[in-house]
């Protein structure tokens, strides 16, 4: 014999279940400031060129706002700076793990390694990693961002979001990216960087929640 | 009691409980056959339920008189399937979200009907994993190594043959063209597809675990070296009639002969595994 209340307590657990699930939603956390506003030049570094992304890429991404943009610096180093908040509401998208979509592209990792970048009264846990594409190497310096905690995998980042979102509600993520075509030195890439987050990172601060 | 008398006892509570389970999943599992139905790494997926459903009809005759013996632990195993699927939720992780499905389904047969019933179902239960599509992460890690294997097998195939080519990552280079080894191309996609079938294949064909097993691992290797012949022949067409011919017609073509080709040869090993157990004079037919 099953007896009816096993299945009472099964029906109880799934409804139970159905209910948290429905009613659980994580707040939408807007940037402090749209992005469209963020410095077009700091420190030594000024905005030369701002990608705009097309609705088929956004459609994939649903970031809640993003920002694309290249730097130059005085001696000529260029840099790329891809940011994308998410808000962790219902209609801002999962964030992406680079190791999917880059290769997506034909680029291939030739080597990864978890790095910390000092900034001021910080250090970030980041991802240092060279891609190949044909003859272009390209360094790449990212890490999630989650209120003031920086990630360097994805892993960390799902338990972050569903940590913040279990105890918070909120789930609300950055995902930062530096890239610098590579110059033939790596340690001469890895210094424009360097040299790119310690002066940029005070101003993301000023727009990512904390 | 036995589990076809408990079904007809407990029709009503049974019709409960799969409305339970469809309210619960009624958000998670439509979008994954909407997968099944765009990602064409899963287009298998339509047939992995109906497969398992023939492994249950299969069973059915002795299922129906195996007598129940709820078991306590079943609902830990259900408790469990809820937390992943809480937790996948809240990170939206939906490998772990769809799976829980199985679990749960686990959980839920321990729980009313016991270790017995449970043994006879557990084979087309695991089947069903087969249905959820791998995290991309994961799907990657494997995907592109394997791609760049299978280039450079084929690369060094076609530098035997005469074919005057380069390789540079997942590139290969003609004088006159260039191909990329896609992801589609790396073998991944039959990989999982042809496994999917060697499971299924080597359960009706066989009732040996170690035969079983011989067929599955023999998956492996077929989907990579019919992945690499299909590289290989659209380079030679590439190299003789150019790039067009490689990448119309023939590459749609190509996919569908290979796997065709990988279906014979895991047929070709299960025959082999079945005629040296006659020899052995342990068969059963």
């Amino acid at each position: 014999m099953i007896g009816n209340r096993r299945f009472a307590i099964l029906l109880i657990l799934l409804v139970g279940t159905s209910i948290y699930l429905t009613t659980h939603a994580d707040l939408t956390v807007p940037p402090n400031k749209p992005f469209a506003s963020f410095p077009a030049a700091f420190s030594g570094w000024q905005m030369d060129a701002q990608t705009v992304f097309s609705s088929e890429v956004l459609d994939v991404l649903r970031p809640t706002d993003y920002l694309y943009r290249q730097y130059v610096d005085a001696a000529g180093h260029r840099v790329t700076l891809y940011v994308g908040y998410h808000s962790g509401g219902k209609e801002s998208g999962v964030i992406h793990s680079p190791k999917h979509c880059l290769p997506g592209s034909g680029w291939f990792e030739a080597s990864s390694q978890k790095i910390s970048v000092t900034v001021p009264s910080k250090t970030i846990h980041a991802v240092e990693a060279v891609y190949q594409k044909g003859e272009d190497r390209e360094l790449f310096v990212y890490w999630f961002q989650a209120g003031h905690k920086t990630l360097s995998d994805e892993y960390s980042l799902k338990a972050a979001e569903i940590w913040g979102s279990l105890f918070h509600r909120r789930r609300d993520a950055a995902f930062i990216r530096i890239s610098v075509p590579s110059a033939g030195d790596s340690s001469v890439d890895m210094a424009v960087a360097r040299h790119f987050i310690y002066a940029v990172y005070p101003a993301l601060l000023e727009y990512l929640p904390q | 009691m036995t589990l076809a008398e408990s079904l007809k006892h407990y029709r009503y509570q049974f019709i409960l409980l799969l409305g339970g389970i469809a309210l619960l999943y009624g958000t998670i599992v439509p979008p994954m056959v909407s997968d099944w139905y765009h990602d064409e790494n899963y287009s298998h997926g339509f047939i992995v339920p109906l497969v398992a459903g023939y492994f249950v009809y299969t069973r059915w005759r002795l299922l129906g008189k195996t007598a129940i013996r709820p078991a306590g632990l079943g609902l830990a195993i259900v408790v469990l399937a809820l937390m992943q699927l809480v937790l996948a939720w809240l990170g939206t992780e939906y490998f772990l979200m769809r799976s829980s499905l199985i679990v749960l389904l686990a959980g839920v047969i321990l729980f009313l009907f016991g270790k017995e019933v449970f043994r006879l179902l557990r084979l087309p239960l695991a089947y069903l994993v087969f249905m959820v599509p791998l995290p991309y992460i994961l799907y990657d890690a494997v995907a592109f190594p394997l791609k760049l294997f299978v280039t450079k097998v084929s690369v060094r195939a076609l530098q035997l043959m005469g074919v005057a080519v380069l390789r540079e990552g997942n590139i290969i280079m003609f004088p006159s063209t260039t191909l990329e080894v896609a992801d589609a191309c790396s073998g991944i996609r039959s990989l999982v597809s042809l496994l999917a079938l060697a499971v299924a294949y080597s359960c009706f064909v066989t009732e040996s675990t170690a035969r079983r097993w011989g067929i599955i691992v023999a998956a492996v290797p077929i989907a990579i070296v019919t992945n690499a012949l299909r590289v290989i022949v659209t380079g030679i067409l590439a190299q003789y009639w150019g790039a067009k011919a490689a990448q119309g017609f023939f590459h749609e073509f190509a996919g569908l002969a290979v796997f065709a080709m990988a279906m014979v040869m895991l047929f070709a090993v299960g025959a082999l595994l079945k005629t040296k157990n006659h020899h052995n004079g342990e068969g059963k037919g």
